[in-house]
């Protein structure tokens, strides 16, 4: 089970919700590869921040002038790193996690920069799959 | 999550999360309390859900242009409470976003009540509030169309006519489809003010031909009812009075609305242009009474100026003075251009002198038709 799955049956199941359902389980494995891999959170860590994740970009489709979910995800892949670099700060200034060299370089960047690099390898990986297949 | 993370109690405010149908009735629920009965414990438990917040926005926003001044009351209520410092509301920018979308509202509302300094303050806090969210496009132009309506109702055609296609392009890109509509109206509107009538009835033949607006009845009705005036304006009545019967239909089971009152002066206007002044009185009458239920004092005392002047016409002086004298002390409130506020003066002596001026009337009527 998953975020998104985890949320639905509390949420209720009409065809848009369905569509940023399909959507963010779609992008659940990139997001959960930044959050892991490169924020370096641990796996339950990351499992609760998916949770918000999926409950935040529910929400953010229903706001007016966001047509469809899949012309969001560049917003929840943003949102992905600005709350992993959020609350890795807030682990690390609070002093009971420390940093290497590559997350603190990380933490440095904008979150919007880190998540264009992993649209960009999310196309990458779209393009390579389309062509071997 | 990790044990160190839930001793450390990392500061996410996660509500439980309401479907939209549970959200509405919650948010119906909180709008049915009386404001001055309301407590903080039903603020705590309303809005700092951000499911609710969501679904009270949506309602203040379909209830605008219907109970402005309940709107504006509302959603600056609700601002407050969202921008009282200490307030965690919902994840990432949901703050930010509540705080630009309450405060869009309540510009809107103030704009449709004639209150402009208040309405751009509102819409400055709009743009701050949204400037802070991930996708600040869609508030922000918003924000920007909210912002050229009123330079409009100040009568700065030329600014609204630069401005207006880079805004409906904006809209187009979004995918805002009802509001490059709304766009395209505006700059409709501007034409006529700026008597280009020919380029008006093109721009909203081709928006009406072309529009699939069935969930937006108001706006339909509106852009029929400028079509028919543009008609009037024209000479042609035939194609005015079809539109205005359209635009009728769509409204007749509806709540009293700005765009049902606008029809009526339209409708008004025509039967003046026709001879038929007694059947012309009456529409303005219709229209002052729609926009008193509507709560818009601008907008009634430019109807009752168009009523004196109608009365003038039918030799019925006296009446069209107490029109005049029931006008006068909200045009006082309203901010006007010099030349607006010497045409006042002029009018208001000449109602003394029981003589009263009739191209100051025309003059201070036309002034009033660009800014209500």
């Amino acid at each position: 089970m998953d975020a998104a799955d985890d949320l639905g049956t509390t949420i209720g199941g009409d065809a848009f919700e369905l569509e940023v359902r399909t959507v963010f389980q779609d992008t659940l494995g990139l997001i959960h590869i930044a959050l892991v891999t490169h924020y370096q959170l641990a796996e339950s860590e990351a499992l609760e921040l998916e949770k918000d994740l999926y409950v935040w970009f529910l929400r953010f489709c229903y706001r007016p002038g966001n047509q469809s979910a899949r012309e969001a995800r560049p917003f929840l892949l943003v949102a992905c790193c600005q709350f992993a670099r959020e609350y890795q700060k807030y682990l690390l200034g609070s002093g009971v996690r420390s940093s290497d060299e590559k997350l603190r370089r990380l933490l440095e960047r904008e979150p919007l920069d880190v998540a264009r690099d992993f649209s960009r390898s999310l196309e990458l990986l779209s393009f390579r799959s389309s062509n071997e297949s | 999550m990790s044990h160190s993370a839930k001793v450390l109690a990392f500061p996410r405010s996660v509500a439980a999360c309401l479907s939209p149908r549970d959200a509405e009735v919650h948010a119906r629920d909180f709008l049915a309390i009386p404001a001055d009965e309301r407590t903080d414990a039903d603020r705590q438990t309303f809005l700092c859900s951000p499911d609710i917040l969501l679904s009270i926005c949506s309602l203040l926003r379909r209830n605008r242009d219907l109970a402005p001044a309940g709107v504006l009351n509302e959603a600056a209520s609700i601002y407050q409470w969202i921008s009282r410092p200490g307030c965690d509301l919902g994840l990432f920018d949901e703050r930010d976003y509540f705080l630009g979308e309450t405060a869009l509202v309540a510009g809107g509302a103030s704009r449709l009540l004639g209150r402009r300094e208040e309405a751009f303050l509102w819409l400055d806090r709009a743009e701050a509030g949204f400037r802070h969210t991930m996708n600040p496009a869609p508030g922000l132009a918003n924000v920007a169309y909210a912002r050229l309506a009123l330079r409009f109702e100040m009568g700065r055609h030329q600014d609204v006519l630069e401005l207006t296609p880079s805004l409906e392009a904006s809209f187009t890109k979004l995918h805002m489809e009802v509001e490059a509509v709304k766009c395209r109206l505006l700059l409709a509107m501007t034409l006529k003010m700026t008597g280009e009538h020919s380029g008006a009835v093109k721009l909203l033949d081709r928006v009406h031909k072309s529009l699939s607006l069935s969930s937006e009845p108001f706006l339909r009705a509106k852009i029929l009812a400028e079509l028919g005036d543009l008609h009037q304006l024209q000479g042609q009545f035939g194609l005015a009075m079809a539109a205005f019967q359209e635009a009728s239909q769509l409204l007749q089971d509806k709540e009293p609305s700005p765009a049902r009152a606008d029809l009526k002066l339209c409708v008004g206007a025509t039967y003046k242009a026709l001879g038929s002044l007694d059947a012309a009185k009456e529409a303005y009458r219709a229209a002052q009474t729609e926009y008193s239920a509507l709560d818009m004092p601008g907008p009634v005392a430019y109807t009752r100026l168009l009523i004196a002047e109608t009365l003038l016409e039918m030799n019925r002086d006296r009446e069209a003075e107490w029109e005049i004298l029931a006008a006068l002390p909200v045009i006082d409130e309203i901010n006007m251009v010099p030349e607006g506020l010497a045409a006042v003066a002029l009018l208001r002596e000449s109602v003394r002198k029981r003589d009263t001026d009739t191209s100051a009337l025309k003059q201070l009527r036309a002034q009033l038709q660009a800014t209500s």
